[in-house]
């Protein structure tokens, strides 16, 4: 039986707070950090753990920042609680949420439920405003990262909400030309009537 | 209306009854109380530091050791002199006792002229005695006094360098005991309370920091210009900075006991001259440095200032009456955050 210790990974880094650092590293809002600044970050964040099903926080309550995952799973779900009840998402390690908080305290749009044992690190809009007082080269690098997050969220909508519209113009113009054709076989006299059992 | 006088007086009686229990431990609380009021203003100047590129904890030794250093070189310099202002006044009561005396028998000739009856008032009997009975008073205190006063000034500096140094720490580890389902609203709470005090308790400091400075740069003016001798003038500046801290009956305060110590100088006219030079000293404030400094941020009702005073004295004294309307200040502040945040978040407390 070959030995455990000849196989044992000696150079592996046992530092338990470097996974939150390279996790760190893929959340966009920090990308343009240095690594000394990313360690302040990792320093500032506060690292809480979770039961299964635990919320973090619920749909409508003030926001406060953001978490990024650092073990175990996390559901986002719409009217939690109630029968029309319905996930959008499920995260996992290494992904990140709730950075619109950042900004202000306007109510959180959905709520975020524990899925097993989670590990979270928050960084919440106190860390922020603190970090653009003592470091604010730091400071002005999130924001900055942070608007451009906002403005890609912001083209999104847009064009999601130009194609909606374009959608119901293209519908309202069918019900206008059904309308007109409806008019023309009054005004000849045609009387259409409803299937018996139809909809509407 | 009723709603609004049910309120305040309801909050004033929470908050006076808070701070009457915690300002019975003193000697405790008073140091402790100076360093924390300390650890705030010292705050945005190691904040500075750190924005300039300099590591917490050398930004913290460096603003320590400058205001140990300001401080120390402050006591040496201006100490002294004030030292020696205070010592004269045990010896300078008489002749104040007797200008006192002097007014008052003025004032009662001027009375007795248009009333039918004559009033009679022996005031330097009256200063006598309570001189006599503030030494009796004062005297057995002295060897406490004595002893609260070096473990004031051993505590002050240990518990404001500590805050400045492991203040953060400290949060995060109180934010660490907080259960998840209020870990939130407290990081919340706490920030604004903390952004709040530190804005408010810089804030006062700063403005009677220039009070006091503007008074004694007018009195040393005045006296120079109207070549007047006017003495104690450093002490009257520093009673002005302090009663500056008191809303509303502050200034007063300032302007009277300011007056009240020139009686005990050289040259008795002097007490218009100081009168006046409070007197700009406070207009200004009013005008300029309270909207610049503070700009309304904590307001304090005149009732609530009074029976505030009044608390305040009976529990600490002179002292007590100083420190009360501020702590009153800042402790409405924490629960008026603490309202609101368990307000917005109470429905989601399940």
């Amino acid at each position: 039986m070959s030995n455990p210790i000849l196989w044992k990974n000696w150079f592996r880094h046992t530092d338990p707070e470097e996974g939150v650092y390279r996790l760190l590293r893929r959340v966009p809002i920090f990308a343009d950090l240095a690594e000394a600044e990313l360690r302040q970050i990792r320093d500032v964040m506060h690292h809480r753990t979770y039961n299964d099903s635990e919320p973090v926080f619920y749909e409508g309550e003030p926001g406060t920042g953001m978490y990024v995952i650092i073990k175990g799973n996390v559901r986002i779900v719409l009217h939690h609680g109630q029968p029309d009840e319905v996930e959008i998402v499920r995260l996992e390690p290494g992904d990140f949420f709730g950075e619109f908080s950042l900004l202000d305290e306007s109510p959180r749009s959905a709520t975020c439920i524990a899925s097993g044992n989670t590990e979270l690190g928050g960084f919440f809009r106190p860390d922020l405003m603190d970090i653009v007082d003592r470091q604010p080269k730091t400071g002005i690098k999130i924001v900055l990262r942070l608007a451009d997050v906002v403005a890609e969220r912001l083209r999104q909508t847009n064009a999601d909400l130009r194609l909606t519209k374009e959608q119901l113009r293209s519908q309202a113009q069918k019900l206008e030309e059904a309308q007109a054709e409806l008019d023309g076989f009054r005004s000849r006299g045609i009387v259409i009537e409803r299937k018996p059992g139809s909809a509407g | 209306m009723v709603r609004f006088w049910l309120q305040t007086g309801a909050v004033t009686a929470v908050v006076a009854t808070i701070l009457y229990y915690v300002l019975q431990v003193k000697v405790i609380s008073l140091p402790i109380l100076i360093g924390i009021i300390l650890s705030n203003i010292l705050e945005s100047f190691c904040i500075r530091l750190e924005g300039r590129g300099y590591e917490r904890g050398k930004a913290v030794m460096i603003v320590f050791a400058s205001f140990m250093a300001i401080a120390a070189g402050f006591l040496v310099l201006i100490g002294e002199a004030l030292a020696g202002q205070l010592g004269s006044f045990a010896d300078r009561v008489p002749l104040a006792a007797s200008r006192v005396d002097n007014l008052v028998r003025s004032l009662q000739n001027l009375a007795s002229s248009g009333l039918p009856f004559q009033v009679t008032v022996d005031v330097r009997g009256e200063i006598a005695n309570a001189f006599a009975g503030m030494q009796a008073s004062v005297l057995p205190e002295i060897p406490s006094i004595a002893v609260s006063l070096v473990i004031g000034i051993l505590t002050v500096p240990i518990v404001t360098f500590f805050l400045l140094r492991d203040g953060r720490a400290l949060k995060k580890t109180v934010l660490e005991a907080v259960p998840n389902r209020y870990f939130e609203m407290v990081t919340m709470i706490m920030w604004k309370v903390s952004r709040s005090i530190s804005a408010y308790i810089r804030g006062v400091a700063l403005e009677a920091s220039l009070v006091g400075t503007v008074d004694l740069i007018l009195i040393s003016l005045a006296g120079l210009v109207t070549g007047i001798e006017i003495e104690n003038i450093i002490l009257i500046a520093a009673v002005a900075a302090m009663t500056n801290i008191i809303p509303f009956a502050g200034p007063a305060i300032g302007t009277i006991l300011g007056v009240g110590i020139t009686l005990f100088g050289a040259d008795p006219s002097a007490m218009l001259v100081v009168a006046i030079c409070l007197v700009i000293g406070q207009l200004l404030d009013n005008v300029v440095f309270a909207p610049l400094v503070l700009g309304g941020a904590v307001s304090v009702h005149p009732i609530t200032v009074i029976v505030l005073l009044v608390l305040g004295g009976k529990i600490m004294g002179v002292l007590g009456m100083l420190v009360i309307v501020p702590l009153f200040a800042v402790t409405t502040v924490i629960l008026h955050e603490l309202y609101l945040g368990v307000r917005r978040h109470a429905m989601y407390l399940q």
